[in-house]
C-alpha cells in the first residue's frame, strides 16, 4: 500500500509510519476495505439474484440467441421477471440506505430513518388517493407510472411542508425538523387511514399491499427512470461525507470547520428526502433498510460519513436483493412481502452485530 | 499603523432582546485577548461573532484584512481555529477522527488525509497532552479528555486566530497549568488569541488585554493590571465579593 | 472552463498547507505567509463555468419526462393482431369461467388463487391474483394471452417486455362483464360462441329480472367481511356493482344504493339507522362451515332486526361475475321471496 506525500528517504521514518498507519484503522483503509466489500456485495447480489426464483429456469438456454423472448421462456423469466427485480431491489435498497445515513447525520438522531420526517406518509396518502381515484388523463399519459409519479409528488409535497415549518430564516433547526416531522406523519397517517376506511374490499387489500412494500412491479422504464432521476442525489451525497461528519456533531461546529451549513443542510436534505420519494414510489415504503444498514456498516466501519455514505449506498442494496431472494424462496411459491423480510432477517442480523461489538474496544 | 490581525468593530447583536451592543475587539498576532463578564454577558456569543458562526446584525469582524461577511465557510475557517464551549456528544468516532477534523479546511476538496496529516493529528493531541487518547472513542472518555482532544482539533491546523471559550473548564489543576504555558507557546509563535475565561489568574497571566463585558456592553478594557481593580470586577460581576465596598 | 490563473494558487496552498513537512510545535506564525491572501480572497466566488444551476435541473428534468412519457402503454388495451390463441392464464377467476363456457377451457393453462369454478380449475397452476400476480410463473407457462385486471398496468407492460399479450377484464358491473366476455373471446377467435354467451346470459337475466318483479321490493342489506358474533370489519354492499345489479334483478332494493361504492365499511350506527326487511350476509367457502343459527342470532340481538329476516350463502360464486350470475340471482331471490 502506498500512502502518497509521506515518501521520505529514511528508513525509521517509514518505519515510524507504518508503525503509526498499523495503530489508526485510517479512514481511508476503511473506505478501502468496507466499500470494496459492499461493491462486491452488491455485484454478487445482482448476478446471484436473478439465479433463483420460485421456478426452476435453464440457465444455459437464457443466452441462447436469438433473443427473443416471446419463444424463450427461459430468458423472458431471466430478463423480465428476476433481472428488473433485482436491479430494482439495489436502486432502492441503496437510495433507502443512503437517505437513512444521512437523516441520521442531518437531524442527529441515530433512529432517524428515511421515513422520519413523514417524506413516506406523504407519498403513500398521494399513492392511496391515485389507487381510489384515477385520473383518466393522467393514466392515459403515464399508464402504469400513474401510481407512483403521484407517490412522488406527494413525497415532494410532505418535503416542502416540512421544510417549508422548520425552515425559517434560512436554518433548519432540527428539533423543529422532526417534530414538523412526526406530526406530519401523524396528520398524514390519519388521511391515509380515512382512505383505508372508505374504500372498498379490493382496494383496501391492494393498500395495504402497498404498505408492505412491493418490488414486483419492476420494468426497464422505471428502472431508467429512477436511475436517471437518484443518480445525481447518489453523488451529491455520497460525496457531502465531510459536510455530514461535521453537521453531525452540530451545525456551529460544522460552521467553524467550514461548512456553508444552511447550503450543506438543505442539499442533504433535498437528496435525501428526493431518494426516498423515489424508493417509495417506486416500491412502496420498505421499512427497515434505512436504519438497519446503515447502523450495521457504522458497527463494521466506524462512524465517517466518508466511509459510512458509499458503503450504505452499495451495502443498502446488496442488502435488499437478499432479502427479495429470501422472499421469494422461502415459502416459495408464495412470496413475502419484502417490507416484512426486511424486518424479519434485518431484526436479528442487527441484534446479534449490536451483541458482538458489545465489550470490544471501538473503532480505530 | 497596519490592522491587527483580528477586529471587529461595532458588533451589534441578538434575537429579539440584543445581547451584544457596539463591542470592539481587537487582537494582533502574538497577542491574548481575555474576555472576562458574568454568566450570560455574551462572552459565548461574542466568541461566535468572531468565529463567524453567527452573523452580526450589524458591524463586522475582519481577520487579516478578510471581512468575516465576505469570505465563504472554507476560508473563514482556515483563519480561524475555534473551542466551542461543549463537547459533541454521540459522535461514534475515535479520538484521532475528531482531532481530524481540524485539518478539514486544509485539506482539498475531495480525497483523503495523507500520513503528513496523521502526524499532525498526533503531534496536535501531544501538544494538549492527550497523546494517549488517540485511539480511544471520543464518546468514551471524560469530560477533560475531551476538552483537550477538543483544544487539540482547534490548534491542529495552526490558524492564526484562535478563540477559545473556557480553555480550562473541567480541566485537572496540573494539565491547566500545562495548558497555559501551550497557550504562552502559541502566542509565541504568533497566534492571536482571544479567550472567554472565569479564571482571573490566566486572563492576569497571559492576556495583553481584558475586555469587560456586563450585559452585552462592554464595561472596561485594557492591560489586565490596569482593569482589573476590585471595583471594576464587582460591577462586571454585579457582586461586592471582591471587595470594592460597594453593594 | 475553469479559471486558471486564479484557482491555481489556491490548490497550492492547500498543498503547502496539508501535506507539507509536519511543524511539530512550529511558530503559528510562519503559516501565515504561505497563505497568499490576495489570490484566496479574488476566487472564492469564481467557479467553474458551467450550465446555470437551474438550466442543469430543467435539462435534467425534461430527459427526465421523455423517458416518463415516451413508450407509455395504451392502459392494456392489446393492439396486436389476433393471432391463434392457444394457451391462455386468467387472472380473473369470472374470465376464467367465461372461458370455460365459451368452449376455451382446454385452453386454460392457468389461473388466479381465488379460481375454484369449474372443477377443471382445481388441477391448473395458480400463479397468483390482483394484487400478487407471479410473473416468473406466468412467464415459465408460456402463455400468449393472460387476461388481467384492468388494474395490473404494471403488470402488462412487464408482460409485453416479455412478447405476451394481455387483454384486461372487468368485473365491476355485468355490463363491463358482458363486453369484455366477447372482447376475449373475439380474441381468442371464439366471436361467435361469445356473443352467443353473452346474449343467453342477457336474456336469462331479464328473464329473472321480470319473474321477481315485485310491487313493494323488500328492502336487503347485503354484507360481507364480518366474523361470527362481531360486528367489527363489516362491509355493506353499496349502490355501485354487480352485487348491488344481482340484488336489484332478484326483485330487492338494496338499502344501501344511494352509496356510490361498491362497498363500504359501516359501523353499528350505520346499520341501526336503516332496517332492512332481509340481511343476507355472504361467506366465502374458504373461511369454513357456518352456522346459520348463530349467524341469526348475531343479527336479530340488533335493535330494531328482530324482525328482519335473516339468510346467508356460503359462496364464493356469488362474488364472481360470471355464467353463474343466474344461479346467484336465483338463491338471493329465494331468500327475499321465501314466505
Amino acid at each position: 500500500m502506498v500512502i502518497t506525500g509521506t515518501r521520505t528517504p529514511s528508513a525509521a521514518r517509514n518505519g515510524a509510519s507504518r508503525r503509526l498507519r498499523r495503530r489508526l484503522w485510517l479512514p481511508r483503509r476503511r473506505f478501502r476495505y468496507l466499500v470494496s466489500a459492499m461493491a462486491a456485495a452488491a455485484v454478487a447480489a445482482a448476478l446471484l439474484g436473478p439465479l433463483i426464483g420460485s421456478t426452476a429456469i435453464d440457465l444455459g438456454a437464457v443466452w441462447r440467441r436469438p433473443f427473443d423472448w416471446a419463444a424463450n421462456p427461459d430468458a423472458a423469466i431471466f430478463f423480465v421477471a428476476r433481472l428488473p427485480r433485482v436491479l430494482l431491489a439495489l436502486l432502492v435498497g441503496g437510495s433507502l440506505a443512503l437517505a437513512g445515513a444521512t437523516f441520521q447525520s442531518l437531524l442527529r438522531n441515530p433512529l432517524a430513518t428515511p421515513y422520519t420526517l413523514g417524506i413516506s406518509s406523504g407519498a403513500t396518502l398521494a399513492a392511496f388517493l391515485a389507487l381510489r381515484i384515477p385520473i383518466p388523463a393522467a393514466v392515459g399519459l403515464l399508464g402504469e407510472l400513474t401510481v407512483p409519479a403521484a407517490s412522488l409528488a406527494g413525497s415532494l409535497v410532505a418535503t416542502a411542508i416540512v421544510m417549508g415549518l422548520a425552515g425559517r430564516r434560512g436554518e433548519l433547526p432540527t428539533t423543529v425538523l422532526l417534530l414538523a416531522g412526526v406530526s406530519l406523519n401523524f396528520t398524514f397517517g390519519a388521511f391515509i387511514l380515512l382512505l383505508q376506511y372508505f374504500a372498498d374490499f379490493t382496494d383496501t387489500a391492494r393498500m395495504v399491499r402497498w404498505l408492505m412494500g412491493d418490488l414486483e412491479g419492476a420494468s426497464y422504464r422505471l428502472l431508467a427512470m429512477l436511475t436517471v432521476a437518484a443518480a445525481p442525489a447518489w453523488v451529491l451525497l455520497a460525496r457531502s461525507g465531510r459536510a455530514l461528519n461535521l453537521l453531525a456533531l452540530g451545525r456551529r461546529e460544522a460552521a467553524a470547520l467550514g461548512v456553508a451549513t444552511d447550503r450543506a443542510e438543505r442539499n442533504g436534505l433535498l437528496g435525501a428526502a428526493w431518494l426516498t420519494g423515489l424508493s417509495v414510489a417506486a416500491a412502496g415504503p420498505v421499512g427497515f433498510v434505512g436504519i438497519i444498514v446503515p447502523h450495521a456498516l457504522r458497527l463494521l466501519g466506524g462512524s465517517d460519513y466518508r466511509v459510512l455514505l458509499p458503503a450504505s449506498l452499495l451495502g443498502g442494496g446488496a442488502f435488499l436483493v437478499l432479502c427479495d431472494a429470501a422472499a421469494r424462496t422461502l415459502l416459495a411459491p408464495v412470496e413475502l412481502p419484502i417490507g416484512v423480510l426486511t424486518a424479519c432477517l434485518g431484526g436479528p442480523f442487527f441484534l446479534a452485530l449490536l451483541l458482538g461489538r458489545r465489550g470490544r474496544p471501538g473503532i480505530g | 499603523m497596519p490592522a491587527p490581525l483580528l477586529e471587529a468593530d461595532q458588533l451589534e447583536f441578538g434575537y429579539d432582546a440584543p445581547l451584544l451592543r457596539d463591542v470592539h475587539v481587537a487582537a494582533d498576532g502574538g497577542e491574548c485577548c481575555a474576555l472576562l463578564g458574568a454568566n450570560g454577558a455574551g462572552k459565548t456569543t461574542l466568541l461566535r461573532l468572531l468565529a463567524g458562526v453567527e452573523k452580526p446584525n450589524s458591524g463586522h469582524v475582519a481577520i487579516d484584512g478578510d471581512n468575516l461577511a465576505d469570505v465563504d465557510a472554507a476560508h473563514r475557517a482556515r483563519l480561524v481555529g475555534y473551542l466551542p464551549q461543549a463537547s459533541p456528544r454521540a459522535t461514534g468516532l475515535a479520538v484521532y477522527e475528531v482531532v481530524l477534523m481540524g485539518l478539514y479546511p486544509l485539506m482539498p476538496a475531495r480525497g483523503w488525509e495523507s500520513l503528513a496529516e496523521w502526524r499532525r493529528v498526533v503531534a496536535a493531541l501531544r501538544r494538549v497532552g492527550g497523546r494517549q487518547l488517540l485511539r480511544r472513542e471520543f464518546d468514551r472518555i471524560s469530560g477533560g479528555e475531551q476538552r483537550r482532544v477538543m483544544l487539540a482539533r482547534a490548534i491542529v491546523a495552526e490558524p492564526p486566530v484562535l478563540l477559545l471559550d473556557e480553555p480550562l473548564a473541567s480541566l485537572d489543576p496540573g494539565f491547566a497549568l500545562e495548558l497555559q504555558s501551550t497557550l504562552a507557546e502559541l502566542l509565541a509563535g504568533g497566534a492571536a488569541i482571544v479567550m472567554a475565561t472565569h479564571n482571573l489568574e490566566l486572563a492576569r497571566r497571559l492576556a495583553d488585554e481584558v475586555v469587560l463585558l456586563r450585559a452585552g456592553a462592554v464595561v472596561e478594557r485594557g492591560a489586565p493590571a490596569d482593569v482589573m481593580s476590585p471595583a471594576t470586577l464587582d460591577f462586571t460581576y454585579g457582586t461586592s465579593a471582591f471587595g470594592s465596598g460597594r453593594a | 472552463m475553469k479559471a486558471p490563473t486564479s484557482t491555481q494558487p489556491r490548490r497550492r496552498t492547500h498543498r503547502a498547507r496539508s501535506a507539507g513537512p509536519v511543524r511539530p510545535a512550529g511558530p503559528v506564525r510562519s503559516a501565515r505567509p504561505v497563505r497568499p491572501a490576495g489570490p484566496v480572497r479574488a476566487t472564492h466566488h469564481l467557479r467553474p463555468a458551467r450550465l446555470p444551476g437551474p438550466l442543469r435541473v430543467f435539462c435534467w428534468l425534461g430527459a427526465w419526462l421523455l423517458l416518463a412519457v415516451h413508450g407509455s402503454p395504451t392502459n392494456g388495451v392489446s393492439t396486436t393482431l389476433p393471432t391463434q390463441v392457444k394457451r391462455v392464464v386468467s387472472l380473473v377467476p369470472a374470465a376464467t369461467e367465461a372461458l370455460f363456457e365459451i368452449g376455451a377451457g382446454s385452453r386454460v393453462v392457468a389461473v388466479s388463487s381465488f379460481d375454484t369454478w369449474p372443477p377443471e380449475v382445481l388441477e391448473l397452476p395458480k400463479v397468483g391474483a390482483l394484487i400478487d400476480p407471479d410473473l416468473e410463473r406466468i412467464l415459465s407457462l408460456q402463455p400468449d394471452l393472460v387476461v388481467v385486471d384492468p388494474s395490473q398496468p404494471a403488470l402488462v407492460v412487464q408482460l409485453r417486455t416479455a412478447g405476451i399479450d394481455s387483454i384486461p377484464y372487468g368485473t365491476a358491473t355485468i355490463a363491463d362483464m358482458l363486453r369484455d366476455m366477447r372482447q376475449l373471446a373475439t380474441r381468442i377467435g371464439l366471436e361467435a360462441q361469445g356473443r352467443l354467451v353473452a346474449e343467453l346470459l342477457e336474456t336469462q337475466l331479464e328473464e329473472l329480472r321480470g319473474r321477481y318483479a315485485r310491487a313493494a321490493a323488500p328492502t336487503v342489506l347485503m354484507v360481507f367481511g364480518r366474523s361470527t358474533g362481531s360486528f367489527a370489519n363489516l362491509y355493506v354492499n353499496g349502490g355501485v356493482g354487480f352485487l348491488n345489479e344481482i340484488v336489484e334483478i332478484a326483485g330487492g332494493r338494496n338499502l344501501f344504493a344511494d352509496v356510490e361504492r361498491q362497498s363500504f365499511k359501516a359501523g353499528l350506527e350505520t346499520l341501526f339507522s336503516r332496517v332492512p326487511d332481509v340481511v343476507i350476509e355472504l361467506r366465502s367457502a374458504r373461511s369454513g362451515p357456518v352456522d346459520m343459527s348463530t349467524i341469526e342470532r348475531d343479527w336479530r340481538a340488533l335493535p330494531g332486526f328482530a324482525g328482519a329476516r335473516v339468510g346467508a350463502i356460503v359462496s364464493d360464486a356469488l362474488l364472481i361475475p360470471g355464467p353463474r350470475l343466474p344461479d346467484s340471482v336465483r338463491r338471493i331471490a329465494e331468500l327475499l321471496h321465501s314466505e
